[in-house]
């Protein structure tokens, strides 16, 4: 049985060596060489000097000292996304816990609901989100009308979280729905019927049940919100650089591939950081819970 | 006694259906439970049985009645302040929770000291002979090892009342049966009043010091088992309750009745007649057990034998009276066993039979 249903994964597999672990192998690479004729591709040479930059800057003098600037780029980009994960869950939780609690034949509905905004693309809903936001927009316009003067809203920090929780936050009411939806109500009565209070009930018996779902929705919209690059650009007006953005312009106005490698492989390594503590939260988290 | 344990006084509950129209789940329910009793809630499904354990343990409010247990009200008090625990019908353990974890559950809420818990947590598992298994989760166990967990989760809290809603439900007839045995053991050694759900009549002979029968919301009768079992007091309850021939009867103004068209006896000699004769109108019929039935060449009923099955133990035949009515009849395997097609007469004891009209 298992022997022969063995092969059904290889062409997952195939796939997943060629077209994530070619690319990384290729990036790798890059990162060791130095810049390329006029700041295109890569020259010959092996250097470290991308990853050197990463955190050391040399002066008109020659003077070489700790340069911070690009590891707060790195830092800004983690807080963004750690707000757009807390604002999501926030928002999320809530919509997921009462979408589970709709008469069965509903349900389906309101889950469909959540993902209509996979229907188009990206980039156009992001372009809504200016039309929304800008000054002669709708939402101005509108309390304009009633006498109230909106602050700008396009162009700032606001703007970029509203477009992040925007765009992750199906991605955070599925997994929990998911969970919430699983949940047996009858385990909650086993729970009162022990002597556990309500609140009680909801800490040792519904907690339990629904966080794999919270984990797994907090990890699918800090992940590839670390690493977003269309908001910040559009609706931050590229005020705020993110790391997507930095490494972005190395492949492009700056011009230099082998830095935007370096840093390609710095947000990797952030990223598998916090894999693994999250990993090690959720374990250490149902140790003391249970 | 009654002071002592569970009183449950003319308690209902209606239901508003999600398609609209009303289910009067319980109509009027009164029992008691003696302290360290056995009933057996015993009715067909959708009857009111889990709705009635759910209103004793809380989990749903009644509209009018009351509850008391020890002398105390009880169906004001919140859920999780009830001295009694459930055996829930789907066992309902914490998935996440090894089964040691399960049955300290209870226990730990009461804020137990550690010592104190982990030592009762041993003795009930002990008790139910899981002793083995506490490092699982529920998971890992078969359906009866499960049943015995949702038993000693509940039992571990010492409950005056331990209140289990057909937990045998899911488990094989061999199981079963040894359950039955197990849990008999466990109700005497603890000494909790235990009220039992079942739609299993059988199940409800074997256990119960006490039955109590539910149709349609309604407690139709409560007794011991040979009382319900000899004595039913409705139509219902002797056809619920093992298997039965309900006899057509007529009736004249001097006493007599007649059964089946062609047995003439005094109504006075049997049990219940007065009532049954006064109440029924036409709908009276003569119960009479299978095993009360002879095959006598000088019996008063005459008929052809339409059936007859050796069965091990005893022999089951169907005779026909004529005019669709069949009589079944349960005779000792060592009687010769009739022919399909003869002609043979049956005689009945008017002591073991009753009168019953509703
Ligand atoms: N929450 C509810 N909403 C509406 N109707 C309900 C609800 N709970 C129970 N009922 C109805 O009340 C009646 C009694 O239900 P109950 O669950 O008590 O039956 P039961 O005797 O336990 O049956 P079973 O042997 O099948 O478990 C049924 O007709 C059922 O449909
Ligand atoms: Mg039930």
């Amino acid at each position: 049985m298992r022997v022969g249903t063995r092969w059904l994964a290889s062409p997952a597999l195939g796939f997943i060596a060629f077209m994530v672990g070619g690319p990384m192998v290729v990036i790798v690479w890059y990162s060791l060489r130095t810049r390329g004729p006029g700041g295109v591709g890569v020259g010959d040479g092996l250097t470290v000097d991308a990853y050197e930059r990463l955190v050391v800057t040399e002066d008109f003098a020659g003077n070489v000292g700790f340069d911070s600037t690009y590891l707060e780029v790195m830092w800004s980009s983690i807080l963004l996304a750690a707000a757009t994960m807390l604002v999501a869950l926030a928002v999320g939780f809530p919509t997921a816990v009462w979408i589970s609690n709709r008469p069965r034949h509903l349900q389906p509905l309101l889950v469909l609901a959540v993902t209509i905004p996979f229907w188009t693309s990206i980039l156009v809903r992001t372009y809504a989100w200016i039309v929304i936001l800008r000054e002669t927009g709708p939402l101005a316009s509108g309390f304009d009308a009633v006498g109230i003067d909106l602050p700008r809203m396009l162009n700032t920090r606001g703007a970029t979280l509203v477009g992040m929780v925007y765009t992750f936050l199906p991605f955070m009411v599925l997994p929990i729905y998911a969970a919430a939806e699983r949940f047996d109500h009858r385990i909650a009565e086993a729970g009162l019927d022990l002597g556990a209070t309500p609140a009680v009930v909801l800490r040792k018996i519904v907690w339990p049940s629904v966080r794999p779902g919270v984990v797994a929705g907090c990890l699918l919209v800090f992940i590839p919100a670390i690493g977003a690059f269309l908001q910040p650009e559009l609706l931050g007006g590229g005020r705020s650089l993110m790391i997507a953005n930095l490494i972005q312009q190395q492949f492009g106005a700056s011009r230099n591939w082998p830095f935007g490698s370096a840093l390609a492989i710095l947000l990797l390594v952030v990223v598998t950081v916090v894999l693994v503590v999250a990993r090690r939260a959720a374990r250490e988290a149902r140790v003391v819970l249970s | 006694m009654v002071a002592e344990g569970l009183r449950i006084q003319d308690v209902s509950k209606t239901f508003t259906a999600p398609e609209g129209g009303s289910v009067r789940a319980l109509d009027g329910v009164s029992l008691d439970v003696g302290t360290s009793e056995f009933v057996v809630l015993l009715g067909p499904s959708g009857c009111g049985k889990t709705t009635l354990l759910r209103a004793i343990a809380g989990l749903e409010d009644v509209d009018s009645g009351r509850i008391d247990l020890a002398g105390e009200r009880l169906d004001t008090v919140p859920p999780f302040r009830r001295a009694v625990n459930t055996v829930f019908q789907s066992y309902a353990l914490f998935p996440f929770l090894t089964v040691e974890r399960n049955i300290a559950f209870g226990l730990e809420m009461e804020r137990r000291p550690k010592a104190e818990i982990r030592q009762r947590v041993a003795h009930a598992l002990e008790l139910v002979e899981l002793s083995g298994f506490a490092k699982r989760t529920p998971a890992q166990l078969s359906g009866g090892q499960q049943q015995r967990v949702a038993l000693a989760r509940a039992l571990v809290k010492e409950p005056k009342v331990l209140l289990l809603d057909e937990p045998l439900g899911a488990l094989d007839l061999k199981l079963r049966r040894q359950m039955q045995a197990e849990l008999k053991r466990i109700q005497r050694s603890v000494g909790i009043a235990f009220l039992f759900v079942t739609h299993d009549q059988e199940e409800a002979l074997a256990l119960g010091d006490r039955i109590a029968v539910l149709n349609d919301g309604r407690i139709v009768q409560v007794g011991t088992p040979q009382e319900v079992y000899e004595s039913p007091e409705t139509r219902f309850v002797a056809d619920f309750i093992g298997e039965t021939n309900l006899l057509p009867v007529e009736r004249d103004a001097a006493g007599t009745v007649t059964v089946a068209g062609q047995w003439k006896l005094v109504a006075a000699e049997i049990v219940g007649a007065d009532e049954a004769l006064v109440a029924g109108g036409d709908q009276v019929v003569l119960a009479v057990r299978p095993e009360r039935v002879r095959i006598d060449p000088g019996g008063e009923l005459r008929g052809v034998v339409a059936e007859a099955a050796y069965l091990g133990a005893d022999v089951h035949v169907a005779i026909d009276m004529g005019e669709g009515l069949l009589i079944n009849v349960r005779t000792d395997a060592q009687d010769a066993i009739p022919e399909v097609g003869e002609r043979v007469a049956v005689r009945i004891d008017p002591r073991h039979t009753r009168l019953l009209s509703s």
